[in-house]
C-alpha cells in the first residue's frame, strides 16, 4: 500500500546532537500532488526535505519516497529532483554549463525542454549564473531539477528570494510543468500564501513537529470558527477539538476541528479560510496545547 | 563526471600548468651559482605539493559544503561514491603528474650542485628528488579533501591542511627518517681531519668522544673524566694522545633509493587512511 504513495514516513526523526530537527513525523501524500510544506523559521522543513532525497539519515523511524528507502542508488536518484534553499548553483558556471553538466551525471536528460523553458523566460544561457536575478537563477535551478525527468520534485524555499513577479512567474512555471502530469511536487515556504494558488495538499510542521497533514479541502472542510457568549473551555461539547481560543469579555472565540455538524446553538458557525487555520496550528505547535487549556481553564 | 571535474577545476589546472612553464623557463636562463636563488628553488619545490593541498585539496568539498553546491551535485544521478571516485582519481593523477614534472626539473637544474656540494640524503635535497615528492603532493591534496570535508569552511580547511601536512612533514622528516635504518657509525682520530665522511652521507649528530676503554663521553669530555696527565684544561690533542676517538654515526649515501623508498611507501599508507576517511566523511555523514 505505500508503494502507492510518493511519500510516506512514519515516526521519522532528526536529531542534532540534543537537538530534534524533526520529531516523530508520520506523513503520506498519494502520488500527483502538489504538497504544500509548510511552518514557521526552523520548523524543521529543511530537515525533512533532507531526509526524503537521502542527504540526511534519520535518527528515528523510516522513509519511504516513491516505494524506496531514500539513499544513494542511481535508482532512487534518478526518480528524485531536489532544489536546496537559496538555489545553490556553480556561480562562476553558465546556465549552458549547467545544462551540459547534468547531459553527463544523469541517465535521462532533457536538454532541449529546459533550453525551450529559459529560452521563453530570456534567460542568458551563456552569462555565470552569479551575474543573473534571484528569479533568473531560481528558473535556471527549477529547469535543471524538471530535465531529470523526475517522478516526485521537492523544492526547498525556491521563492524565498524572489521579488512579487518573480514568484508569480516561479509558480507559474511550476504550474506548468505540473499540468505535464505524472509529477509530484512538495514546495516548502513558510509563506502559505504563494502557495495556495498551486497546492492540494498540505503538511504543517511547527516545533519540529507535524501538526497537518491532508489535501487542503479536507483541511477547509474539517475546521470551523465558533464565535458565542462567553464560556468555559469545560462547557465546550465533545467532539470538538479546540484548536485556538480567543476569549474577549463578552464573546468566546474557537477554531475548532470538527468530525460532524457542530450541535450546540448558541455558536455562530463560520468556514475557516486555510491561512487562518496554518497560522492556528503554528500558534498551538509553538504552547503545548494541554498547558493552554489548563492556563486558560483557571482564568475562568 | 570527468566533464563537471573539468568544468570545475580548469582554471586551477591551467595555473599550475603555466606554473610549470614559468619554473621550467626561469630555471633554463638561470647560472646555476645563485647560492640564494638555488635556496628559494629548493623551498619553492618543497612547497608545491602544499599549494596543491591548499588550494585544490582544501576546497574540493569544503567549497561545496560552503555554497550549497554539493546538494545539487548530490542528487543528481551519479552516487556520492562514484562523485568521490572520479574526484579523488583526478586529484591523485594531478598532483602525482604535477609534482614529478616540477621535480624532475629541478631535479635536472640542480643535479651538479648537489652532487657536489650537499649529500643527497640530507634534509633539502633528499625531499625534492627522487620519487618522494609524487608521495608528498599526493598526500597533501588528499589530507586537503578529507579536512575539507570535516571542516566545510574553505579558509579554516586551507589554514588546518596547512599545519596538518606541515606537522606530518616536519615528524617524519626531524624524528622518523634519520631511523628508517640503523644508522652507521664510524671512529675517526681526532685531529684535523676529524669527521671526515663517506662521499655524500648523512651526518645525523655531533661526533661524540669515545675513551680507549671504549667509553661514550658524549659531545664533551669534562676535566674529572679526563685522564690525569690532561687536567686541567683538556685539550683535543692531549685526549688524542692518550688513545681517544670521535664516534660518528651517519647514513651512507648508497642508501638513497631505500629511503625514498621507505618514506615514500609510509606516505602511500597515510594516504591511504586519509582516502578511507574522506569516503567515510561523504558517503556516510549528512550533506
Amino acid at each position: 500500500m505505500s508503494t502507492a504513495s510518493a511519500i510516506h514516513t512514519s515516526g521519522l526523526g532528526k536529531r542534532y546532537g540534543s537537538n530534534w530537527a524533526l520529531q516523530d513525523c508520520s506523513v503520506s501524500v498519494p502520488p500527483g500532488h502538489v504538497t504544500a510544506l509548510v511552518g514557521p523559521n526552523g520548523a524543521g522543513k529543511t530537515t525533512l526535505l533532507k531526509l526524503l532525497v537521502g542527504l540526511c539519515a534519520p535518527s528515528s523511524g523510516e522513509a519511504e519516497v516513491l516505494g524506496q528507502v531514500p539513499g544513494q542508488s542511481e535508482e532512487f536518484l534518478a526518480s528524485i529532483g531536489y532544489l536546496a534553499q537559496d538555489v545553490p548553483l556553480y556561480k562562476h558556471l553558465s546556465a549552458d554549463d549547467h545544462l551540459r553538466i547534468g547531459i553527463h551525471l544523469n541517465l535521462d536528460w532533457d536538454s532541449d525542454g529546459a533550453r525551450e523553458r529559459l529560452a521563453a523566460l530570456t534567460i542568458p544561457m551563456n552569462r555565470p549564473v552569479a551575474t543573473l536575478s534571484g528569479g533568473q537563477r531560481a528558473q535556471v535551478g527549477l529547469s535543471l531539477v524538471l530535465a531529470k525527468r523526475p517522478r516526485l520534485l521537492l523544492l526547498d524555499e525556491p521563492m524565498a528570494a524572489l521579488d512579487p513577479l518573480a514568484r508569480r512567474e516561479f509558480l507559474e512555471s511550476l504550474a506548468a510543468a505540473v499540468a505535464d502530469g505524472g509529477l509530484s511536487v512538495v514546495v516548502s515556504s513558510h509563506l502559505l500564501h504563494d502557495l495556495e494558488r498551486v497546492c492540494d495538499h498540505l503538511i504543517l510542521l511547527s516545533a519540529s513537529r507535524t501538526q497537518l497533514c491532508g489535501t487542503i479541502d479536507e483541511l477547509i472542510a474539517g475546521h470551523r470558527s465558533l464565535v458565542g457568549p462567553r464560556r468555559g473551555l469545560s462547557e465546550i461539547e465533545p467532539g470538538l477539538t479546540v484548536i485556538k481560543v480567543t476569549q474577549t469579555a463578552k464573546q468566546t472565540r474557537l477554531l475548532v476541528r470538527v468530525s460532524g455538524p457542530v450541535l450546540d446553538p448558541s455558536w455562530e458557525v463560520a468556514e475557516v479560510g486555510l491561512e487562518d487555520i496554518v497560522l492556528a496550528y503554528m500558534e498551538h505547535g509553538e504552547r503545548p496545547p494541554v498547558a493552554q487549556l489548563v492556563g486558560l481553564g483557571r482564568a475562568q | 563526471m570527468t566533464f563537471l571535474i573539468w568544468r570545475l577545476h580548469r582554471s586551477q589546472l591551467l595555473i599550475a600548468g603555466g606554473c610549470l612553464i614559468a619554473l621550467t623557463a626561469l630555471l633554463l636562463f638561470l647560472p646555476k651559482s645563485e647560492d640564494h636563488l638555488i635556496e628559494t628553488i629548493d623551498y619553492l619545490t618543497i612547497g608545491v605539493p602544499l599549494l596543491l593541498g591548499l588550494f585544490w585539496g582544501a576546497p574540493l568539498l569544503a567549497k561545496e559544503f560552503e555554497e550549497g553546491t554539493n546538494s545539487l551535485a548530490w542528487t543528481q544521478c551519479v552516487t556520492r561514491r562514484r562523485w568521490l571516485n572520479s574526484n579523488l582519481l583526478w586529484m591523485i593523477l594531478v598532483a602525482a603528474g604535477w609534482g614529478a614534472s616540477v621535480t624532475a626539473v629541478v631535479t635536472w637544474w640542480s643535479l651538479s650542485e648537489i652532487s657536489l656540494g650537499r649529500s643527497r640524503l640530507g634534509p633539502g635535497p633528499f625531499d625534492i628528488q627522487g620519487i618522494v615528492p609524487v608521495a608528498y603532493s599526493v598526500f597533501a591534496v588528499v589530507l586537503g579533501v578529507v579536512v575539507g570535508a570535516m571542516l566545510r569552511r574553505v579558509v579554516l580547511a586551507m589554514a588546518t591542511t596547512l599545519a596538518a601536512f606541515a606537522a606530518v612533514r616536519i615528524v617524519i622528516a626531524g624524528l622518523i627518517r634519520p631511523h628508517f635504518m640503523s644508522p652507521l657509525s664510524q671512529v675517526t682520530p681526532i685531529g684535523p681531519d676529524s669527521g671526515a665522511l663517506p662521499q655524500g652521507a648523512w651526518l645525523l649528530s655531533n661526533a661524540t668522544y669515545v675513551g680507549p676503554n671504549g667509553r661514550n663521553y658524549g659531545a664533551f669530555v669534562t676535566s674529572s673524566q679526563a685522564p690525569a696527565a690532561c687536567r686541567p684544561g683538556v685539550s683535543d690533542s692531549c685526549l688524542a694522545n692518550h688513545g681517544f676517538h670521535l664516534l660518528l654515526t651517519y647514513q651512507p649515501a648508497d642508501r638513497f633509493w631505500a629511503f625514498q623508498g621507505i618514506e615514500t611507501g609510509l606516505f602511500v599508507v597515510l594516504t591511504a587512511c586519509v582516502v578511507a576517511l574522506a569516503y567515510r566523511m561523504v558517503v556516510t555523514r549528512d550533506a
